[in-house]
């Protein structure tokens, strides 16, 4: 009795400070989503986000004891991963789910690309898409150099020489990066700023512009063979669509359960400036742009790499101008698969060597 | 088609065009030791050939570690000014490796060789070990091709033996202690503590004392031994930890096959 009229008391209380009409929610709820969206590979959309919420709250923890100084911050990674409790499991969470969240977002882009859902009018939400994916790769980047072990630290001197030929703003973006003229102090406090405020605030905000066209514009009614000339379907909100998200959502959670368990992030020897390691190599997500780097000059590699990222980045623009060039010929799944081989060719080239 | 061709020979010729200067940077500030033995060839180019496949290159000690002298600088490279000291004359070799393998060279002066050598027929550290082509030292070192060039294998096969338990002790615990920390322990302790045995264990070996050796050996296996329990203890955490992990991944996929099933429902619901 008491209880329900505490309740009562605070619903009511509730009801005056946050005026929002049951309506709005049951609206939200029973929104009708397009039937395309039953299959799992459309709904690659939202995992990365998952993952970027794990990695805030994992990375947040992980802030608590990391040292962004070139003396300390090997042994606290050191500490965080052997001596605080449940250090080894905050650590490996967000070390596995950075690696899933760069697989669940390149999948993203290619689901996109492959089923043509960056045509007009969601072009500029595409170029915010490709915003993402760029934020994420800096993510691994600066995170891994964060480390301080010798792989990572050499890891970041390669990039800033490779940052350095850029044409026409190399050098001060070099500087910028490093915060000096080569790796040293500065590097690791630029890369913790990168890393814990720069590009989270970049991401939020392109992942909030990226939501709020997906609200304003919609998500493209994707059909299939067996669908066309069918009166589109569509299925609720909540609970059809929230279930199968949470499905996914825990399929995540299990596959980060087994990795962090089975393999736990470990830690190489600290970074020695001294001393180059014999085979310096970056994260796996950069082994294609490694290899293209090692195929051609410095100065040709970082070109290739900005115009393709340049491509990417206005393919909408581009495909447009290809339909009209060569009317009825589908170009785009062409050289689609034609950048797919090239990009898994490199990478295992480069992972084999 | 001709576009995309247009495309393709483009992409080809920069290849082609390529330099594979990837580390440029790096290669900027190479030994001159290195670049002008190379570049003069023949027999002063060979000391550079044999040490890019030494333990002491993997280790990162270069020629000024040695040598002495500028790495940096032409003109100081060879100067005795900049702590250039060149090659050592053979009765100058102990000493010459024994500025860093201290122990070594004390045992090694303890020994019948240095005894030898100190009449100039017995065998210093290149004898064994080489001079450039330094590589890790291990039980295939005491070898009858090596040793028969001056003497009987005998003595030599005892104390080879002598050593065959502690060494494969030694490489088992190496494995076992791999295995632990790939699966997230920390053993910067124990590696410490094999690093040590491993090297107190290697400079026996030039006492060439045989009882001494024996001795030696079976203190190391005992505190191999003594390892074992750590060892054991993390072990117990990695199965305990896969463990939990396992209820709980076996708990979401109940959960996944539970929302599944729930979503069927929905969607049977629905039609």
């Amino acid at each position: 009795m008491i209880h329900s009229r505490a309740f009562n008391i605070f619903k009511g209380w509730l009801a005056t400070s946050a005026p929002i009409p049951g309506e709005f929610f049951e609206k939200v709820s029973s929104e009708p989503v397009p039937h395309h969206l039953k299959r799992w590979w459309f709904c690659l959309g939202g995992t990365p986000a998952y993952l970027f919420i794990i990695q805030v709250v994992t990375g947040i923890l992980l802030t608590f004891y990391y040292v962004p100084d070139p003396g300390h911050a090997y042994e606290s990674v050191q500490h965080i991963t052997y001596d605080i409790s449940f250090g080894w499991v905050i650590r490996s969470i967000h070390k596995w789910s950075s690696q899933l969240m760069i697989i669940a977002v390149i999948l993203h882009v290619m689901r996109i690309f492959f089923t043509g859902a960056y045509r007009k009018p969601r072009e500029l939400n595409w170029m915010f898409g490709c915003g993402l994916l760029f934020c994420t790769l800096g993510f691994g980047f600066t995170g891994y150099s964060l480390i301080y072990e010798q792989l990572s630290y050499w890891g970041a001197t390669v990039a800033a020489n490779i940052t350095q030929n850029v044409p026409l703003i190399g050098e001060y973006l070099a500087r910028f990066m490093r915060g000096g003229d080569s790796v040293e102090e500065n590097t690791l406090t630029r890369f913790f700023i990168f890393h814990i405020a720069l590009l989270p605030l970049t991401i939020t905000l392109l992942l909030t512009m990226h939501i709020a066209l997906i609200r304003l514009i919609g998500v493209t009614e994707y059909q299939f063979e067996e669908d066309k000339g069918k009166p589109k379907k569509h299925f609720p909100f909540f609970p059809d669509h929230f279930l199968m998200e949470t499905i996914i959502a825990l399929f995540i959670a299990l596959l980060l359960t087994l990795l962090v368990v089975f393999f736990p992030a470990g830690l190489g020897p600290p970074a020695d400036p001294f001393l180059t390691p014999q085979h310096i190599k970056p994260e796996w997500y950069f082994y294609f742009t490694f290899r293209w780097l090692k195929l051609t000059s410095l100065q040709v590699g970082v070109l290739g790499t900005g115009v393709a990222a340049m491509v990417l980045l206005f393919w909408p623009f581009i495909d447009r101008f290809l339909v009209k060039k060569f009317p009825g010929r589908d170009l785009s799944i062409f050289l689609g698969v034609i950048g797919v081989i090239t990009l898994l060719v490199l990478t295992i080239w480069e992972a084999l060597v | 088609m001709g576009f995309l061709k247009g495309i393709f020979l483009m992409v080809l010729t920069l290849i082609v065009l390529g330099e594979g200067s990837l580390f440029a940077e790096e290669t900027k500030t190479e030994s001159v030791c290195i670049s002008c033995h190379q570049a003069m060839g023949d027999k002063l180019a060979v000391p550079v050939t044999l040490w890019e496949e030494s333990i002491h290159k993997k280790m990162g000690n270069t020629c000024e570690g040695c040598h002495g002298g500028d790495p940096g600088d032409e003109g100081k490279a060879m100067d005795p000014a900049s702590g250039f000291v060149g090659a050592p004359k053979p009765n100058q070799i102990a000493e010459f490796c024994g500025r860093c393998h201290v122990g070594v060279k004390e045992n090694y002066m303890k020994s019948a060789h240095y005894a030898a050598s100190l009449h100039g027929t017995g065998p210093n550290c290149v004898t064994c070990h080489h001079s450039h082509d330094v590589q890790k030292a291990s039980l295939e070192l005491i070898a009858e091709p090596l040793c028969s060039q001056c003497h009987s294998f005998k003595n030599a096969q005892k104390i080879r033996k002598a050593f065959v338990s502690a060494e494969l002790g030694l490489q088992e615990k190496k494995e076992t202690i791999r295995y632990v920390e790939r699966r997230g322990m920390p053993v910067k302790r124990l590696e410490e503590k094999l690093f040590s045995l491993r090297n107190s264990l290697h400079q026996m070996t030039h006492t060439l004392d045989l009882p001494e050796i024996q001795v030696k050996t079976t203190g190391v296996l005992k505190e191999l031994g003594e390892m074992e329990g750590e060892i054991e203890a993390f072990k117990k955490k990695i199965h305990t930890r896969w463990w939990v992990g396992s209820l709980f991944a076996g708990f979401l996929i109940l959960l996944i096959v539970v929302l599944i099933l729930l979503l069927k429902n929905y969607e049977e619901e629905d039609q």
